[in-house]
């Protein structure tokens, strides 16, 4: 069953378009994630959705019902919101019990949701308590119980954790993952937060100037993007985008990449490619895919090469390692382990992989 | 720094002195009687205290400090919430025209309320109405629109993420402004009370001019008795009490609410 349908959805504020013909769709208890640099759009997207503001074109539908004409009041839906905007002059009980209390429902039962809400939270003893007397941690789990108790048919978020510390957003990015594995409500997730957005959704969107850039599962999103902007916005560090050029060999064809004096040629197992022999490309490359070299060869279908490195940035569990390829920068993964120094060569292996190619003129996934 | 901490308070004490001589002469010799004030005793400290002169000034002006709550406290409550309302729909649900309303009430904020004073009696004669309080009470609840400035400008820190949380959790215009904006809008509303507080119970031209001789507030009745002393012998020991017992209820809010009067007036000034 349909959770939540967007289609073809606009908005403008006076002449400027904030979203361009929007069409997602998620199934009931998917979790969505709208994330794009600040401006693409994807809050206004939020409040189209939660009904703050009314589109200019287009449909939502929330389950089976049509609600892109209804209210905030008429829409069963409820939201995190990033300040989280809770009620200053209430308790955190009274926080949590006034989506309930204006939807009328009966004190008794009220109070036995706000207990439930506030035991799943652990906020049993802070429940007398006002806003202004809480942690930013705290507060994020009155904003997020605010919403629970409402037993709503879709959840939104709105960039909840980015007002918390490092440490803080990583455990409650596991709870709300937690949370929504029990309870399986139609959630809505806007985040800028990459990380956010791999680990938690089951649907990504990234969108840039108000249009949608790529609708996929984090996996399609990561391993497939649909274009430059998709590849360079998904992944931490950034994928390396190189030049290279298709050519043909022996009918099949294969990518080469130029380094000073060799050149390193790649075998494409995608035939259609053949199509674009001859002509230059763009080779987008996770730095995980670039490691140490290890063993007497490079793996069946990888490649190995020696370039000179610019950088070495150990995190602990990998190092990175910028290196130098015909003067363009490439970040590698390397194991700790591996001895490396600013300034040295270094073996590297490519390892196989279907790589990620786009059109240099349109920035379009080729293949 | 200590001599000029000492020579700061100093100065402070000489003119909290100097602006509290005249109200000490005026309880010094509301607690005199006839007899002695007929002495040319106006300096010295009252020889035998006694409360017979508030008692005459009781007597004259009771009714009309009746007359003045029964005024003052109806307008301040039903302008103050009416000026809350219009405030808050000015600030955050702006409509087609409402630059326009804000800079009429500014305007209006700033004419001289003597202005008024012919067309609203003519006004007056023209739809019928009577002199009356209440009629006194509908002039100041209208005049004192302009008082929504104050709550606007006090709604324009007031994040939006509040009221759009309260709409998503059902929050209809009169529970969002009843349950979120009013309870929030303390600091504005002690500034707003006082001041309008003081402003209607001060207030003269109009109470007088509006009301007929039993309907009079207390500043028209205490202006009368001291124009009925004229030509004869002047009761000062009466005037004195009269005047005081008038300034009475703006001084026990002041005190009482001072200090939340300059937390709001600063309120709006830092974002805390």
């Amino acid at each position: 069953m349909t959770g939540l349908a967007v289609k073809n959805l606009s908005k403008g504020f006076g002449s400027l378009a904030v979203l361009k013909n929007v069409e997602l769709e998620i199934a009931e208890g998917e979790f969505l994630i709208l994330v794009g640099p600040s401006g693409c759009g994807k809050s206004t997207l939020l409040s189209l959705i939660a009904g703050l503001e009314r589109p200019d074109a287009g449909e939502i539908h929330i389950g089976d019902r049509r609600e892109e004409h209804l209210s905030p009041q008429e829409r069963d839906i409820a939201m995190v919101f990033q300040s989280y905007a809770l009620y200053p002059n209430m308790t955190v009980a009274q926080n949590l019990g006034f989506g309930l209390e204006m939807r009328k429902v009966p004190r008794a039962e009220r109070e036995a949701t706000v207990a439930r809400v506030a035991e799943m939270l652990q906020l049993t003893p802070l429940l007398g308590r006002r806003p202004g007397q809480l942690s930013g941690g705290q507060r994020q789990r009155v904003a997020m119980g605010r919403a629970l108790a409402r037993q709503p048919k879709v959840f939104l978020f709105d960039e909840p954790l980015s007002n918390l510390d490092a440490k803080l957003r990583v455990e409650m990015r596991a709870e709300i993952k937690l949370l929504h594995q029990r309870l399986k409500t139609t959630a809505v997730y806007v985040t800028h937060d990459q990380v956010e957005a791999m680990t938690l959704g089951h649907k990504i969107a990234v969108m840039k100037d108000g249009e949608i850039q790529q609708f996929g599962t984090p996996d399609e999103i990561y391993q497939r993007p649909a274009n430059l902007f998709v590849a360079g916005f998904m992944g931490a560090p950034a994928i390396n985008i190189l030049r290279a050029r298709i050519v043909l060999e022996e009918g099949r064809p294969g990518l080469r990449l130029a380094q000073e004096g060799s050149r390193l040629h790649l075998p494409l197992s995608n035939g259609r490619l053949a199509a674009w022999a001859g002509r230059e490309v763009l080779l987008g490359l996770r730095p995980e895919h670039i490691v140490n070299a290890r063993g007497e060869a490079p793996p069946e279908g990888g490649l190995r090469f020696r370039a000179p490195v610019e950088l070495v940035e150990p995190t602990g569990a990998d190092t990175y390692v910028v290196a130098s390829l015909d003067g363009q920068r490439l970040n590698c993964r390397v194991q700790p382990s591996c001895p490396v120094r600013a300034g040295e060569a270094l073996w590297l292996d490519l390892l196989p992989h279907e790589p990620s190619l786009f059109d240099p003129s349109t920035g379009l996934r080729l293949g | 720094m200590m001599l000029r901490r000492t020579l700061i308070y100093a100065l402070l004490a000489l003119f909290a002195l100097y602006f509290a001589l005249p109200l000490g002469f005026m309880l010094m010799n509301s607690l005199k009687s006839a007899a002695e004030l007929r002495e040319g005793a106006f300096l010295a400290w009252p020889r035998a205290p006694e409360l017979s002169a508030w008692r005459a000034a009781w007597d004259a002006l009771g009714g009309s400090f009746l007359n003045s709550l029964l005024l003052a406290v109806p307008v301040v409550t039903l302008s103050s919430l009416l000026a809350a309302l219009n405030g808050f729909i000015l600030c955050k649900l702006r409509f087609r025209g409402s630059e326009w309303v804000f800079i009429g009430l500014l305007v209006a904020l700033f004419l001289p309320i003597k202005v008024y004073l012919l067309p609203l009696a003519i006004s007056l004669a023209k739809l019928g109405l009577s002199k009356s309080l209440g009629v006194l009470i509908a002039i100041h609840v209208i005049y004192s629109l302009p008082l929504a400035l104050f709550f606007r400008n006090h709604y324009l820190g007031f994040p939006d993420e509040l009221l759009r949380a309260a709409r998503m959790d059902g929050a209809g215009f009169w529970a969002l402004f009843l349950r979120i904006v009013l309870p929030l809008s303390k600091p504005v509303f002690v500034v707003v009370v006082i001041l309008q507080f003081t402003t209607i119970w001060n207030e003269y031209l109009f109470g007088l001019v509006f009301t007929e001789a039993e309907s009079r507030p207390i500043t028209a009745a205490l202006a009368q008795l001291g124009a009925t002393g004229e030509g004869g012998v002047r009761d000062y020991n009466v005037e004195m009490a009269a005047a005081l017992l008038a300034a009475l209820p703006t001084l026990a809010v002041y005190l009482i609410a001072g200090k939340h009067f300059t937390r709001g007036l600063v309120a709006g000034a830092v974002k805390g």
